[in-house]
């Protein structure tokens, strides 16, 4: 079989048949298009969620104050806390400076002394900011010594992680759902431009033509349009990134993102959708009836 | 070179071929008649193999219907022309292509591809045609194309189901002289047909189908 006649062959098919051709290109894109921003969205969910969850604060208050060198050493305890990022000591000024800036008012007007404790700020390191793991680091910091109480967003942490969950299991079923979807219309709309030329398909099988010698040309053009299809919604999306979505996510503060490899990927499974919906179709056509008619 | 050992052929209940015996040499010019729906059709089938036989052998060259492999059929078919009444062109590509492609199966260089076809598209009378779609032919235009696709391997046989059938009387004497030629280097010509005319212009070895079997008309 003649590797430079079949690749002339694979061309002329989308030559000779342009509106099947396209039909199919506008399948697998749609097709790649609908899966594609899906798991974007699925991919930057994560993201997002890890995002929230970052903006946890564990505030440690303190029950006495405390000179610099308590300061260092307590200091020390808690970085060495597995799962704390960061430590920040809030003295009783910085206090009251966040109580006027969040309140709008000055204890100097009300009181005559500053009531407000010290305390330290912990941030979260990426990996322990689910609720069990913060909880876990909140039991440690309240053993210490000097601590009084340990506050942070139980609640919203929680709530988080119900919701991650619940959208784990939705979007599995739902990808799968679609990725099925998306085999099941391409691998139907080549057989359909298959079927359409199933006579020569015949014709070729009486005039002594191979299988594989028949085979081959339209497995060529389904990887050419299955291509051409990634090609093309890795276009759309990133149109639709470029110019909605992350103008969107800058002003929200929300880092989305669609990196080159994801589109490599996209393309390579339009490749993989045409080999594998024109390998199912053309099957069916070319089997010799080996056997007795009766 | 042809051969038909007590075959038997059924099509659901329907029996075709019932302990048919036949033989047929080298060089040959054969008409298979009968009426329509005898089995003219299933006899050349069962030659090219495109269904077996329920019962009983039949060979080809060869090859043994008991004991062809689906790898196989594809190279015997390539030592049989075949031309069929609806001529069966791959209406996707021009008439050089569609007889280029019976030797492209066959892994044949370009240029003894180009060569073969200008010689065969020439002896059918179709040299200013060559880049003609089917679909400019007329029908006896179209059926030139076929034979000259189905000559274009060399083959020792070629098989023609009602080849004239849709055609003008004309037409028809012009394909029966290019098989008349053919049949004079030493193919075989195996003709089915119901247009009994036809074998008072070229005689040749008649066969007819007639209750499940083979007669030699005399």
């Amino acid at each position: 079989m003649s590797v430079s006649y079949t690749l002339k062959e694979s061309f002329a098919g989308f030559r000779r048949n342009r509106a099947a051709s396209l039909i199919t290109v506008f399948t697998v894109s749609i097709s790649l298009l609908l899966l594609g921003v899906f798991a974007i969205i699925t991919m930057n969910f994560a993201g997002f969620v890890e995002q929230i969850r970052s903006r946890v604060d564990l505030e440690v208050f303190l029950d006495t104050d405390i000179n610099e060198r308590q300061q260092e050493e307590m200091n020390d305890i808690l970085t060495s806390i597995p799962g704390v990022d960061e430590v920040v000591f809030v003295s009783k000024e910085d206090a009251a400076k966040i109580f006027e800036r969040d309140f709008g008012e000055s204890f100097d007007d009300i009181l005559e002394d500053n009531p407000l404790p010290q305390s330290f700020r912990l941030s979260i390191r990426e990996g322990y900011t689910t609720s069990d793991s913060v909880a876990v680091i909140a039991g440690r910091v309240e053993k210490l010594q000097l601590v009084e109480s340990v506050h942070y967003r139980k609640q919203l942490l929680e709530l988080i992680d119900r919701r991650a969950r619940a959208f784990t299991v939705a979007t599995l079923f739902i990808g799968i759902m679609l990725a099925l979807s998306a085999v099941i219309l391409v691998a139907n709309t080549i057989r359909l431009t298959i079927y359409a030329k199933r006579h020569i398909i015949r014709t070729m099988k009486l005039v002594g033509a191979t299988p594989m010698f028949i085979r081959a040309p339209f497995l060529i053009e389904g990887v050419f349009h299955g291509m051409l299809g990634g090609i093309i919604a890795s276009l759309l999306i990133e149109i639709v990134f470029s110019f909605f979505i992350q103008p969107l996510s800058e002003d929200l503060l929300v880092s989305i993102h669609v990196s080159w490899s994801f589109y490599a990927l996209l393309v390579l499974g339009g490749c993989l959708l045409g080999l594998l919906g024109s390998l199912i179709s053309i099957g069916r056509f070319l089997k010799e009836a080996l056997v007795q008619p009766n | 070179m042809i051969e038909f050992h007590n075959v038997r052929l059924t099509f659901g209940n329907q029996d075709i071929f019932d302990h048919a015996n036949l033989a047929i040499s080298e060089g040959e010019f054969v008409y298979v008649i009968g009426e329509t729906g005898i089995g003219k059709s299933s006899f050349l089938r069962l030659l090219y193999m495109d269904t077996l036989p329920t019962f009983g052998r039949v060979r080809i060259g060869g090859y043994d219907s008991s004991s062809i492999t689906r790898h196989q059929i594809p190279f015997l078919r390539r030592t049989i022309g075949i031309v069929f009444q609806d001529y069966r062109l791959l209406e996707d590509r021009n008439v050089f292509d569609n007889v280029a492609f019976a030797l492209h199966v066959t892994g044949a260089r370009r240029q003894v591809i180009a060569s073969k076809v200008h010689r065969l598209l020439s002896e059918v009378g179709l040299s200013s045609k060559e880049f003609a779609m089917p679909d400019d032919l007329s029908g006896g235009e179209k059926q030139r194309v076929a034979i000259a696709r189905a000559l274009v391997n060399d083959p020792v046989i070629l098989l023609a189901d009602e080849p004239t059938g849709n055609l003008d009387p004309t037409a028809s004497r012009d394909i029966l002289a290019i098989f008349d030629r053919v049949n004079r280097r030493g193919t075989a010509i195996i003709m089915a047909t119901h247009d009994y005319s036809l074998l008072a212009q070229r005689p040749g070895r008649v066969i007819k189908i007639q209750n499940h079997s083979f007669y030699d008309v005399v």
